[in-house]
């Protein structure tokens, strides 16, 4: 490993890539497998404000559904993703570098105002985890599954719940995508019953599991929670082979209000819908092997003031109370440096058309504009 | 008169029987003679009336010369005009005359004279006057009353009082010249601590003067009641349930508790009102009701950490990392790997630190500084 790192600080200077403080964006295209190890071995705080690039396979398998819809926009017009390397994320990966994993799982929390970023310093906590080899378990927004719901089933296993068989179908499907390589090395601990004739006994792969929500839709929610336990039960074990991350986005869904209803025009509550009972399970700390990390999301919530965005106000006094004891990461707008670096990147991909936008006072109004708030420019930076 | 006329020469012709034509035109010739000698009075009583209603006037008497032709050039006007009154031009001894005149004429002189009596006239604010009411001011008063002016007198009577009045925070009091309306200030009450010590209850009151026709005004009637609450004997309880029933009317800042009263029309009522409220407020606390006991974490005023959730999750999360520190005092009959009992948990200065931080955060809301103070503890808690 160290040779490879060796090989790629070599590499780099070669390169002639130019230090953080002339902020010049260091754009590593082509992919180059010597800067992916460059990437993986050293993410120091001086690499602040630069992009690294994320592999076309990576984006594949390992965010089939976790990226937000206007950072899919942008990867398919530049051809490429790109991520800056900012401190919030960095932070939660010093930690869990130097974390000891015979402890319950350390809990992290994202928040920060409207569009500075907290879904994408999720992302790329979640791309470390991932390409350390951990197990990702990610609900790309817990909102989705307490509004706008087709098909709402009652629970077999417990009367009193309910049911959604398509938001869980699609959720285990794209965890099949991301956790490929572990469905065939984990064995499932207890049997499972889901009608008279179809069960999953002890000892059957997790993969099998799995393909049986996928299949069997009607029982999908019922198998999500199996999986939950399953995982929960076994990371972090001794015999373990895997650790797990929990990665949440919109965490606050969990402790709020739906808008589904029920035939009878009453609300449901979040307590009756089988996903987020087995969702609140997950991201309890009384499990080790592993880490949760979590990101607010005011934007999807429902019944909450547009200005929130403090930990307590969006998770209420409950969810506070339940994810207590937990770490909470602030994510401001992008600094100076951060701004500069994005500036340079949209014109270096030639995304700046208009001739005002490249001289200095237009980059100026644009900083006026935006705040430096990272979704702000994002959109202006689309008209110009 | 006449009547007894008229009777004597009926009976004359009477007596002369035989010469009976003689007589008679003497006869008619009396009659008419007697009607006529008699005193004309005029339509006494009126046509309709016939011989019957005498209407006696009173006798009508010539006015007088008018005063003011008796007035002394060095006379006492004060005496004339001693306040508002309107124009009698009797009284006034000044050729004044007002109004339009006739064409070819002068203004109406002021014998009934609707225009002088109309206008307002300051009359009975001649200097001389003045200076009276500024004497009668500046002298020392016969009543002990002590009360705030707010609305002052006009501007001139200010000039001749001088600067009598001084406010020292809410109350007045008086540096020098004993004026009309003041007691001295009581020896021995210097500092506000003494204030405090003796005289624990403010009560703010308000007068109004304004030149107008009527002295009352409506506003007078408020009553604000000021008192310390430590200047209260009251235990933990009472002090609990005496900040629950004062909500909005108590400052923590201060410690005043300000009651407000304009219910009655009276300002002695509303300060009995106000004395009253006190003294309910206070015997209130001091009982306890039956149903008291119900009270819930819910309803108590502040968040406590005792017995919170927090606390639960705090320590089974260091229960379960199960680290003993060195230098604790664990007891014997904890094992090498067990977890320390609780109180050994609770004495440690991150758990204390947590808990001053979880307390801060929920009771005197969200902000940032609240929040990376609750980080900074978590940190050190889970000793990342």
């Amino acid at each position: 490993m160290l040779s490879n790192v060796e090989r790629a600080l070599d590499h780099m200077t070669k390169l002639n890539w130019v230090s953080v403080q002339l902020t010049l964006v260091c754009v590593c295209w082509p992919v180059d497998p010597m800067i992916l190890v460059l990437w993986q071995a050293c993410q120091l705080e001086n690499h602040v404000g630069q992009y690294y690039t994320l592999p076309p396979a990576h984006i594949q398998t390992v965010f089939p559904h976790g990226l937000p819809a206007r950072f899919q926009l942008q990867m398919k017009t530049f051809n490429e993703g790109c991520v800056m390397v900012r401190p919030p994320a960095l932070e939660v990966i010093s930690y869990l570098k130097r974390a000891d994993y015979s402890k319950p799982a350390l809990r992290f929390l994202f928040y920060g105002v409207k569009g500075s970023g907290k879904t994408m310093s999720l992302c790329h906590t979640v791309h470390y985890c991932s390409t350390q080899g951990w197990l990702v378990v990610h609900i790309p927004d817990a909102h989705l599954w307490v509004k706008n719901c087709k098909e709402l089933l009652p629970s077999s296993y417990n009367g009193s719940r309910f049911d959604q068989p398509l938001q869980a179908t699609n959720w285990l499907r794209n965890f099949r995508v991301t956790n490929e390589q572990f469905l065939s090395k984990i064995q499932t601990r207890h049997r499972y019953v889901w009608t008279k004739r179809e069960f999953t006994e002890e000892g059957r792969p997790l993969g099998e599991l799995v393909d049986q929500g996928i299949t069997r839709v009607k029982s999908s929610s019922d198998v999500v929670g199996a999986v939950i336990k399953e995982l929960r039960l076994q990371s972090g074990q001794p015999g373990g082979c895997f650790r797990m991350a929990v990665a949440v986005d919109g965490l606050n869904a969990l402790w709020g209000r739906s808008t589904i209803k029920k035939e009878d025009k009453s609300p449901v509550s979040i307590e009756e819908l089988t996903l987020m009972h087995n969702l609140r399970k997950l991201v309890k700390n009384d499990w080790c092997g592993g880490a949760i990390i979590t990101a607010l999301s005011q934007t999807g919530s429902l019944y909450t003031p547009k200005t929130a965005y403090l930990p307590h106000v969006l998770l209420g006094e409950e969810g506070f109370d339940r994810m207590d004891p937990f770490v909470p990461v602030t994510v401001s707008n992008y600094s100076e440096k951060e701004f500069e670096s994005c500036y340079l990147y949209y014109q270096d991909r030639q995304w700046l058309q208009h001739p005002q936008s490249r001289t200095e006072e237009g980059k100026k109004e644009l900083v006026f504009m935006s705040n430096r708030n990272p979704s702000a420019l994002e959109r202006l930076c689309a008209f110009l | 008169m006449a009547a007894h006329t008229t009777k004597i020469c009926l009976s004359l012709g009477r007596i002369n029987g035989p010469g009976f034509g003689q007589y008679a035109s003497l006869n008619r010739a009396t009659y008419a003679t007697a009607l006529s000698t008699s005193n004309f009075t005029g339509n006494k009583g009126g046509p309709d009336r016939g011989g019957r209603g005498a209407f006696v006037r009173r006798p009508r008497r010539e006015p007088g010369e008018p005063r003011t032709e008796k007035m002394d050039s060095q006379q006492d006007w004060s005496a004339v005009y001693p306040s508002a009154a309107s124009f009698r031009p009797g009284s006034v001894p000044l050729p004044v005359r007002m109004g339009y005149p006739v064409k070819g004429g002068v203004p109406s002189e002021k014998r009934g004279n609707l225009e002088l009596i109309k206008i307002p006239n300051f009359l009975h604010l001649t200097p001389a006057a003045i200076k009276k009411h500024c004497e009668a001011l500046k002298r020392k008063p016969p009543c002990k009353a002590c009360f705030s002016l707010y609305k002052c007198f006009p501007v001139y009577l200010l000039d001749q009082m001088g600067t009598a009045f001084i406010p020292r925070g809410n109350r007045l009091t008086f540096s020098f010249l004993p004026s009309a309306f003041c007691t001295e200030w009581p020896a021995g009450l210097d500092s506000d601590g003494d204030l405090d010590k003796h005289l624990p209850i403010q009560i703010e009151t308000t007068d109004y003067v304004s030149a107008g026709p009527s002295v009352r005004n409506p506003a007078a009637r408020v009553v604000t009641l000021r008192v310390r609450l430590s200047s209260l004997n009251l235990d933990e309880h009472a002090r609990e349930k005496m900040l629950k029933l004062l909500g909005d009317r108590y400052c923590k800042d201060t410690d005043i508790l300000t009651i407000t009263t304009d219910s009655c029309p009276l300002k002695q009522q509303n300060t009995d009102y106000a004395m009253y409220l006190l003294t309910v407020l206070y015997h209130e606390a001091w009982k306890t009701e039956a149903w008291e006991s119900e009270m819930t974490r819910a309803d108590r005023r502040e968040y406590i950490w005792e017995d919170s959730a927090s606390q639960q999750n705090v320590l089974d999360t260091l229960a379960r990392m199960a680290t003993p520190v060195p230098g604790e005092g664990v007891g014997e009959g904890v094992g090498e790997g067990e977890a320390p009992p609780r109180e050994v948990l609770l004495a440690r200065p991150e758990v204390q630190q947590y808990r001053d931080s979880v307390t801060r955060l929920k009771n005197e809301g969200e902000s940032e500084g609240a929040t990376l103070r609750y980080r900074e503890a978590v940190k050190k808690l889970l000793s990342l």
